[in-house]
C-alpha cells in the first residue's frame, strides 16, 4: 500500500540503497592476492611459534609440566576449552607436535589449503588453550587470522595449489571472489575492534591521562630490549607518544574507513607495532598486527610490486589511456599500437600473412601515426587492469590483433571504429547484475559474437542472452580462450558460406586467416587445428 | 516459480547474513563484559559467550590497560642435602629466543588473572616441575613483583633494577618426597595434583610451610634476584 506513495517509494528506494550498500561491501568480489599474502605470513608465524614450542614441549605440555593438563581443563570447565593436547600422552606428545609443524608448514606454503587452514586453526586454538597462561597477544591474533584464512579462499593465490592448476593448464588470475572480500571485511572490522577496545581500555587507568603509562611500558625492565631510561630527561616524550596511542587506538576504527586518513592510520599502527618489537622484544606480537593490516591494501599495488614491473605498468597505463581516450581523429591512425600496426598492414583478407612478431613490451609502446586505420580483430573487454595485460599480451604473442578496454561505454566507442570480429569479456570483478549490463548493452551495439568468461553464478545471470554469446567457465587457461576464438570465427564463416563477404565477414576473414597463420608459426604443439584439416 | 535450489540458495544467503550481524555483534560484545562493565553489557556478553569461547575469541585486548603496573617474576630455591642449593627465576633475559622468554614471562605474569584455586594448583605445578628439574624433593617459591619506576625517581639518580622496586611475596615450601606407603604410581619426587589431597593436614604436593603471603613483604634479600640466573641448574655459592 505505502509502496505506490511518494514516502513509500522513498522509503524502497532507501532499503535497496541500503541492501545494494551492505551487499557491496560483503561481497563485492575482490582479488583474493591479498589473502594469499596473509596465509604466507601468518602461516610463516604459526611455524615459528610451533618451532619455539618445539624447545619447550614437555616443560609446557607434558603432563608433569608447568601446565597439568587436569588443572587446566578445570580452569576451562565443560564444553569450554578444547584442545587435543589434552588428550595427547608424553609418548605422543612429540610426533603429534611435529606433525602439526608440517601441517603448519603445508599450509604456509599454501597445500591443500582447504585443509591445511582449518587444521591450522585447530593447532593454533589447541596450543594456546592447553597453555593458557602463557598466552599473550600474539596467541589472540593468531587464533582469530587462522580462522578468517580458514574460511577465505586463502589458498587461490600465492600458494602450491595455485601453481599446481596453473601448472595444468595457463591459467588467468584467478577470479575475484565475494568470499575473499567478506573475509577481508571481517579481519578489518575484527582488528577495529580490537583497537577500540584497546584504547578504551587504557582509558579506564589513570596513567594513561597522566601520560606515565607509555614511560612505565618503555621503562619496565622485564620487558625493554634497550636501555630508554634516557627519556626521563625529556619527559614531554613519552607523554606525548601515550596520549597519541590512545587517541589512535580510540579513533582508528573511524579514520581508518577515511580514504584520504588510510594510508597514515596504517603507518602510524606500523611504527607503534615495529617499536613495540624493537624497544619491547615483542617482535611476534608487533608483526602479527601488521600482517593483519594487508586486509586493508589495494592488492593492485602487491601485484605491481611483484611483477617487478614499475615500468611496464606505466607503459600499460598509457597503453590504455591511449586507447580509451580514443578519438575519431585518433583512431584514423593516430594511436595504434606496434602489435596492431604490424598485423593489420597485412595484405588483403584473403590472402595468408605472416605477420611480424611484437614483442609485449614493444606492444605497449605508443607509435608514430600510422598511415591506414588500425583494426583489431578481437576487443577485450575486462575491469581488470591485470587480466586485460595477460590478455592483450598473449593475443598479440600468437599475432592477434586486438584492443582492450575496461568499460562498457569505451568497447562501444571502439565497436564503432574498429567493428572488431570477436568481443571477449571478462567477468572479472563484475557482480552478476553488472556483467548482465554490460553483455546487454554489448550486444545492442554490435552483432560480432561475445565470448564472456565468467564464473558459474555470473552465467546463471545470463541465461536469457545466450543467442550471440559463447561462455568460458573460470578458471580457464588461455590456450582454451584462444580455442574459444578461433571456434567463434568458424562458427560465423561456416555459418554463412558460398557467400561474398561482406565488410564485417571481411574483418572476421582477417580474424580467420590470421589466426591459423599465427598459431603455425608459434611453437605451440597444443594449438588449434581445424584450418590445417 | 522458485525452485527448491534457488530457494535454498536464497535461505542461505540470508543465513550468511545473519552469521555476520552475529558475529560482528559478538566479536564487539566480548571485551565489553569484562569488568567494570554494566549488568546490561554483561548479559549482552552473555549472549554471545558460547560462540566465542568455541571460536577462541573471547578475548578483552586489554594491552597495557588499565595500567601497565609492575611485572610478576617467579623465583624458586632448591636444597638439595649435601649440595649447594639451586636458586633460578623466570623470566630469565638469557632465555632465548624472545618469544620463548615472554612465554616463561606470561606464566607469572598472567597468573594473576586468574581464579586463586588455579593460581595455587599452578604454582603447585611450578613448584613440582622445578624440583624435579634439579632433581630435589623440596623447594620454595617466592613472587617478585617489579615496580615500574616513576620519570621523577630516574630523574633524581634511580636505577630500574633498584633493590627497592622489588617486591617479595613467599608463596611457600613444597616437599615431594612421596609417603612410606604411597602407590607406586607417584614414583620419584612427583606427588599427587595438590587437590586430590585433604587441605587439612600437609602432605605431599602442599606446602609445607609458609602459606602463601596476604600482604606485600619487602624482599628479604633482593639482591639474590637482581642478576639474572639462568633457567637450567646453576649451583650458587653460600
Amino acid at each position: 500500500m505505502t509502496q505506490d506513495t511518494p514516502a513509500g517509494i522513498n522509503s524502497a528506494s532507501r532499503l535497496r540503497t541500503a541492501y545494494q550498500a551492505w551487499h557491496n561491501f560483503w561481497f563485492r568480489p575482490a582479488d583474493t592476492l591479498t589473502l594469499g599474502i596473509m596465509r604466507l605470513l601468518t602461516g610463516g608465524m604459526l611455524v615459528y611459534n610451533l618451532l619455539v614450542w618445539s624447545l619447550d614441549l614437555q616443560a609446557f605440555f607434558g603432563s608433569n609440566g608447568l601446565q597439568p593438563a587436569e588443572v587446566i581443563k578445570k580452569f576451562h570447565g565443560t564444553g569450554r576449552g578444547y584442545s587435543f593436547l589434552f588428550y595427547v600422552t608424553d609418548e605422543w606428545l612429540a610426533t603429534v607436535h611435529w606433525t602439526c609443524v608440517a601441517i603448519a608448514v603445508m599450509f604456509c606454503l599454501g597445500i591443500g589449503t582447504r585443509v591445511t587452514a582449518i587444521l591450522a586453526w585447530a593447532i593454533t586454538i589447541s596450543y594456546s588453550q592447553r597453555v593458557p597462561v602463557a598466552n599473550f597477544g600474539l596467541d589472540q591474533i593468531l587464533g582469530l587470522l587462522c580462522m578468517y584464512l580458514a574460511i577465505g579462499p586463502s589458498g587461490d593465490s600465492l600458494s602450491v595449489d595455485a601453481w599446481l592448476r596453473h601448472r595444468r593448464v595457463p591459467l588467468l588470475p584467478r577470479p575475484p571472489k565475494a568470499s575473499a572480500q567478506m573475509t577481508l571485511r571481517l579481519i578489518q572490522i575484527h582488528v577495529c575492534v580490537i583497537y577500540f577496545w584497546a584504547g578504551f581500555a587504557k582509558l579506564k587507568g589513570d596513567s594513561w591521562w597522566t601520560g606515565e603509562a607509555m614511560w612505565q611500558v618503555l621503562a619496565n625492565q622485564e620487558y625493554q630490549t634497550m636501555d630508554l631510561t634516557w627519556m626521563a630527561s625529556v619527559p614531554w616524550l613519552p607523554y606525548l607518544i601515550a596520549h597519541i596511542t590512545v587517541a589512535w587506538e580510540v579513533f582508528f576504527c573511524v579514520l581508518i574507513w577515511v580514504p584520504a586518513l588510510r594510508p597514515l592510520m596504517l603507518l602510524m599502527g606500523t611504527l607503534m607495532h615495529v617499536g613495540i618489537g624493537a624497544f619491547m622484544g615483542m617482535w611476534t606480537f608487533g608483526l602479527i598486527m601488521t600482517f593483519a593490516y594487508f586486509s586493508f591494501s589495494a592488492p593492485e599495488k602487491w601485484r605491481r610490486w611483484m611483477h617487478r614491473s614499475p615500468g611496464r605498468a606505466t607503459a600499460l597505463e598509457n597503453s590504455l589511456r591511449d586507447v580509451t581516450t580514443l578519438t575519431p581523429a585518433s583512431a584514423a591512425g593516430t594511436s595504434a599500437t606496434a602489435a596492431s600496426a604490424a598485423v593489420m598492414s597485412a595484405a588483403p583478407a584473403s590472402h595468408p600473412v605472416t605477420p611480424q612478431p611484437v614483442s609485449p613490451d614493444r606492444a605497449c609502446e605508443v607509435v608514430a601515426p600510422l598511415p591506414t586505420p588500425a583494426r583489431a580483430s578481437v576487443l577485450i573487454v575486462s575491469v581488470d587492469a591485470e587480466e586485460r595485460h595477460s590478455l592483450r599480451r598473449y593475443l598479440r604473442d600468437h599475432d592477434i590483433p586486438c584492443r582492450a578496454t575496461m568499460s562498457a561505454e569505451l568497447a562501444l566507442t571502439l565497436i564503432l571504429q574498429e567493428r572488431p570480429a570477436i568481443i571477449l569479456l571478462s567477468g572479472t570483478r563484475l557482480t552478476g547484475t553488472q556483467i548482465q549490463q554490460m553483455v546487454g548493452d554489448l550486444l545492442d551495439g554490435t552483432d560480432s559474437p561475445i565470448i564472456a568468461m565468467t564464473t558459474e553464478r555470473q552465467q546463471s545471470r545470463l541465461t536469457a542472452m545466450k543467442a550471440n554469446v559463447t561462455f568460458l567457465k573460470y578458471p580457464v587457461s588461455l590456450r582454451e580462450i584462444r580455442q574459444a576464438l578461433t571456434d567463434a570465427v568458424f562458427g560465423a564463416v561456416v555459418a554463412a558460406p558460398n557467400t561474398e563477404y561482406s565488410q564485417t565477414t571481411a574483418t572476421k576473414s582477417l580474424a580467420v586467416e590470421s589466426l591459423p597463420a599465427a598459431t603455425s608459426a608459434s611453437n605451440d604443439s597444443d594449438h588449434p587445428t581445424r584450418t590445417e584439416s | 516459480m522458485p525452485t527448491f535450489r534457488s530457494r535454498l540458495k536464497s535461505l542461505g544467503f540470508v543465513a550468511l547474513n545473519a552469521w555476520l550481524v552475529f558475529h560482528v555483534f559478538a566479536i564487539f560484545i566480548a571485551p565489553a563484559g569484562m569488568p567494570p562493565a554494566s549488568p546490561l553489557l554483561v548479559d549482552a556478553s552473555r549472549l554471545a559467550r558460547p560462540y566465542n569461547d568455541a571460536l577462541f575469541l573471547y578475548h578483552g585486548y586489554h594491552y597495557f590497560a588499565p595500567d601497565p603496573g609492575a611485572s610478576t617474576l617467579v623465583s624458586w630455591r632448591v636444597d638439595r642435602p649435601g649440595a649447594l642449593p639451586v636458586r633460578g627465576r623466570f623470566p630469565d633475559r638469557a632465555i632465548w629466543p624472545r618469544l620463548r622468554y615472554h612465554r616463561y614471562f606470561m606464566l607469572a605474569d598472567n597468573l594473576g588473572g586468574f581464579p586463586d584455586q588455579m593460581q595455587a594448583n599452578v604454582f603447585t605445578a611450578y613448584a613440582r616441575y622445578f624440583a624435579a628439574l634439579h632433581g630435589s624433593s623440596t623447594i620454595s617459591l617466592d613472587l617478585l613483583r617489579h615496580h615500574p619506576s616513576s620519570i621523577i625517581r630516574m630523574q633524581a639518580g634511580g636505577q630500574l633494577s633498584d633493590e627497592e622496586t622489588f617486591e617479595t611475596e613467599p608463596l611457600g615450601e613444597w616437599d615431594f618426597t612421596p609417603p612410606q606407603d604411597a602407590p607406586a604410581a607417584f614414583d620419584g619426587l612427583l606427588a599427587p595434583p595438590a587437590d586430590e589431597t585433604s587441605a587439612d593436614e600437609p602432605s605431599a604436593g602442599q606446602p609445607s610451610a609458609g602459606q602463601p603471603a596476604t600482604a606485600w613483604r619487602s624482599a628479604e634479600s633482593p639482591s639474590e634476584h637482581s642478576s639474572p640466573v639462568a633457567l637450567q641448574p646453576v649451583a650458587v655459592e653460600q
